[in-house]
């Protein structure tokens, strides 16, 4: 279980982080034209993937023992 | 879908600095946010000396440096070329003050009535029905409006504390057809704005025939702004008849 | 479990015990803290007009000045703290297990106190939050400040200090104090049994091996503010993201020594540093320095010879104009600072308060270098024939970045009032044998 959630923070952190960093603005048009992220919120989704990626280092020690 | 740009015939340009005082006019700005610039140079040593003038205003680059740098997007490009700085959105960081090589951006150091010129009494009964009574006075209310596609306030409206403005093209004139305000003012007719991308517009005529030049074409900006006659500024040039500059 | 406590006193380290010291340390530092959050009040209520800030060409002024500066500084110094902890962790350099601690805590209070001072510098401090938050563009050098030394670095660093705390905290909250719960709540139920040793262990291990290339990565954005800008002659190079994290490592351990230091000398008995950590310290700094002046070298050599005007124009303040005392000094205090530690480790004889001094030159230098970097590239590089600018700070300014040390020397005292700053234990690198009755360190 500790193990599942762990690898699923840290898996789905990176994704975040992709698409955080893909949508925060758009790449291959012209980056000087358009200025907006693909939607407004977009950079959230990158410092999120940040947060869950620590989380999961953080949650992997921290989570009790099932025995306990 | 046009492409504004400029062009400024150094060999019409007399100095007169009209243009930056009908964007002031137009635009409200506060003592030393000079949205149009005109350097007066003195060239040699007495008596061989040459003076020579440079209107300087947004470049409206096509590879605009402050519009990559922005951590935001509030200083962004239109598809019709004017590089424009939504002052809803802008943070004032200063870093596209820092990105442009043409020392264009101003920042609004304080208050907007704080800035504004003390030439008049604002309170004036006089003063106040030429305005129609309008508070502030000095508040051109098409600069609040929102303009483009995207819908964002871009004209400059408020001159808020603690954000960047710089020249719009004016774009609140353009969009209804008008020219820029320095364009329409200069007696000379020494600026010309228009769509470049029109063969029969007036600027793409009046560049036909002629070498124009851009300023800091080195720095690989992309400037939408022509320079014809004259020559490119360097160091020996030294400024004259500074206007105040400063808050 | 054993431990390290005193009958009389309770808690380790005078953690819960105000000190008449202390008292009048925190006294001080709210004061200052009290004094810069009025200038800063007073700059938001009027503008940051009542500055020295000026815009760059016509106004002839510096748009970015000693905030900025404190925020390259600030950040810079981070680097040095967690990057020591984890090498200790990853390397197993025992020495260096006392300051671990206290590495980790400088790294998060400078953060802390740096990106204070990115806000700080912000037109609409409120609204930078949000719309960072809504519309940052990864395309923007500042990006990296906000996502990976924001986001990354420091809660990474925040982790690190918490999870390496767990066990003392899982100690402390079997003794009866006031402090209890906040031990209980830190320690999160730790019980130090063998599998969580292996897990923190394993944790710290990764921690380390990630946070390394990740401060790296996200320091060099620091340093790419300024080398992506074509704008403005004597910024853009590849040099000043490389440039950017050697100078942070000078700088970062400099105050890592001076903190270590202070530390040492506030615990008195409880003290646990010994001069083997020093040591340790003053070689890495011999290290970084001689980069750092290596640095500085190259960058005054490469000055003497500018010959595009522009450069040229920058490179006279610095060497001979208006700033060449600022330069002349920065590179006399790295110097001072460097012979200190090179003679110290010649006669592998390290006494604390050489290095210390050392410490505070090195420290003062590249305070004045980060001045460097981002002043007079504003003030006498325009590449329009606009005149010459002029900026210094004024008492706004430095209320303010007063107010910012304050802070940051209250997070750390604040600290040390509720947590032992040196680890209790010798649990950083679990053994083989390490079981629960671990030895004290």
């Amino acid at each position: 279980m500790r193990r599942t959630i762990t690898i699923g923070l840290v898996l789905s952190g990176l994704a975040l982080m992709l698409i955080g960093f893909f949508t925060a603005a758009p790449w291959g048009t012209d980056s000087v034209g358009d200025s907006n992220p693909a939607f407004t919120g977009a950079p959230m989704l990158f410092l999120l993937g940040i947060v869950s990626v620590i989380a999961a280092a953080v949650l992997y020690e921290v989570l009790p023992d099932r025995n306990r | 879908m046009p492409k504004y740009s400029m062009a400024v015939d150094l060999e019409r340009c007399q100095g007169c600095r009209a243009c930056m005082t009908a964007c002031k006019v137009e635009n409200n700005t506060v003592v030393s946010n000079n949205w149009m610039y005109v350097f007066r140079f003195e060239e040699g040593s007495y008596p061989e000396t040459e003076m020579s003038f440079l209107p300087r205003q947004c470049q409206h680059c096509d590879n605009a440096p402050c519009a990559k740098v922005c951590p935001v997007g509030a200083r962004f490009k239109r598809e019709d070329g004017i590089v424009l700085t939504d002052s809803d959105r802008c943070i004032g960081c200063r870093y596209c003050e820092l990105a442009c090589p043409y020392g264009v951006n101003y920042y609004n150091w304080q208050k907007p009535e704080k800035g504004q010129y003390d030439i008049v009494d604002w309170h004036d009964d006089d003063i106040q029905s030429a305005t129609g009574g309008a508070i502030p006075p000095y508040r051109n209310p098409d600069l609040d409006e929102l303009y483009g596609e995207e819908q964002r306030r871009t004209a400059g409206g408020g001159h808020a504390k603690g954000v960047i403005e710089k020249c719009t093209f004016c774009v609140h004139r353009v969009e209804k057809g008008l020219d820029p305000a320095c364009a329409d003012t200069c007696p000379t007719d020494a600026l010309i704005f228009g769509d470049i991308e029109d063969p029969e517009s007036p600027i793409s005529l009046y560049l036909k025939d002629q070498s124009p030049w851009q300023l800091l074409e080195e720095a690989g900006t992309k400037p939408n702004v022509y320079y014809i006659g004259g020559k490119p500024p360097n160091k020996e040039l030294k400024e004259i008849e500074r206007p105040k500059a400063t808050v | 479990m054993a431990v390290e406590t005193r009958p009389d006193v309770g808690l380790p380290q005078g953690v819960g015990r105000l000190t008449l010291k202390w008292k009048a340390f925190l006294l001080v530092a709210l004061a200052v803290l009290g004094f810069g959050l009025f200038a800063y009040g007073y700059e938001q209520a009027n503008g940051m007009s009542v500055t020295s800030l000026r815009s760059t060409g016509t106004m002839g002024g510096a748009t970015w000045g000693l905030y900025v500066v404190m925020v390259e500084y600030f950040i810079g110094v981070s680097l040095a703290g967690i990057v020591i902890a984890a090498v200790s962790r990853v390397f197993r350099i025992v020495e260096l297990r006392p300051i671990a601690r206290i590495a980790e805590l400088l790294t998060v209070a400078s953060l802390m106190v740096g990106l204070l001072a990115v806000i700080i510098d912000l037109g609409q401090p409120l609204r930078g939050i949000k719309n960072m938050l809504l519309y940052a563009r990864p395309q923007s050098a500042f990006f990296g400040t906000f996502t990976l030394v924001a986001g990354g670095v420091f809660l990474s660093a925040l982790a690190y200090l918490f999870l390496g705390g767990r066990r003392d905290a899982a100690e402390l909250a079997e003794i009866p104090s006031r402090l209890q719960w906040f031990h209980r709540l830190w320690a999160s139920g730790y019980t130090d049994s063998v599998d969580e040793r292996d897990r923190h262990r394993r944790v710290m291990f990764w921690l380390s091996v990630g946070i390394v290339p990740l401060i790296v990565i996200a320091l060099s954005t620091e340093g790419l503010v300024f080398g992506v800008q074509v704008g403005r002659p004597g910024w853009f190079g590849s040099l000043q993201g490389p440039d950017f994290l050697v100078l942070a490592a000078a700088s970062g351990l400099a105050n890592l020594v001076v903190l270590s230091a202070i530390v040492r000398r506030a615990l008195g008995d409880w003290n646990r540093i010994d001069a083997a950590v020093f040591k340790w310290l003053g070689r890495f700094l011999l290290v970084a320095a001689s980069a750092a002046l290596y640095f500085m070298v190259v960058e005054l050599f490469t000055l003497l010879y500018a010959t595009p005007s522009d450069e040229r124009q920058l490179a006279d303040a610095l060497l001979t104009g208006t700033y060449a005392w600022i330069f002349w000094l920065s590179i006399g205090l790295m110097t001072l600072g460097l012979g200190l530690l090179i003679a110290q480790a010649a006669s592998s004889n390290w006494r604390i308060g050489t290095l210390v001094v050392a410490s505070v030159a090195i420290s003062t230098a590249a305070l004045a270098e980060r001045y460097l970097t981002v002043i007079p590239s504003q003030t006498h590089a325009t590449l329009l024939p606009y005149d010459t600018g002029s900026y210094f700070p004024n008492w706004v300014e430095f209320s303010v970045v007063a107010g910012l040390f304050a802070f940051g020397a209250l997070l750390i005292g604040l600290f040390m009032k509720v947590f032992p700053i040196i680890p209790m234990r010798d649990h950083l690198i679990p053994t083989q044998d390490d079981g629960v009755e671990a030895t004290n360190a």
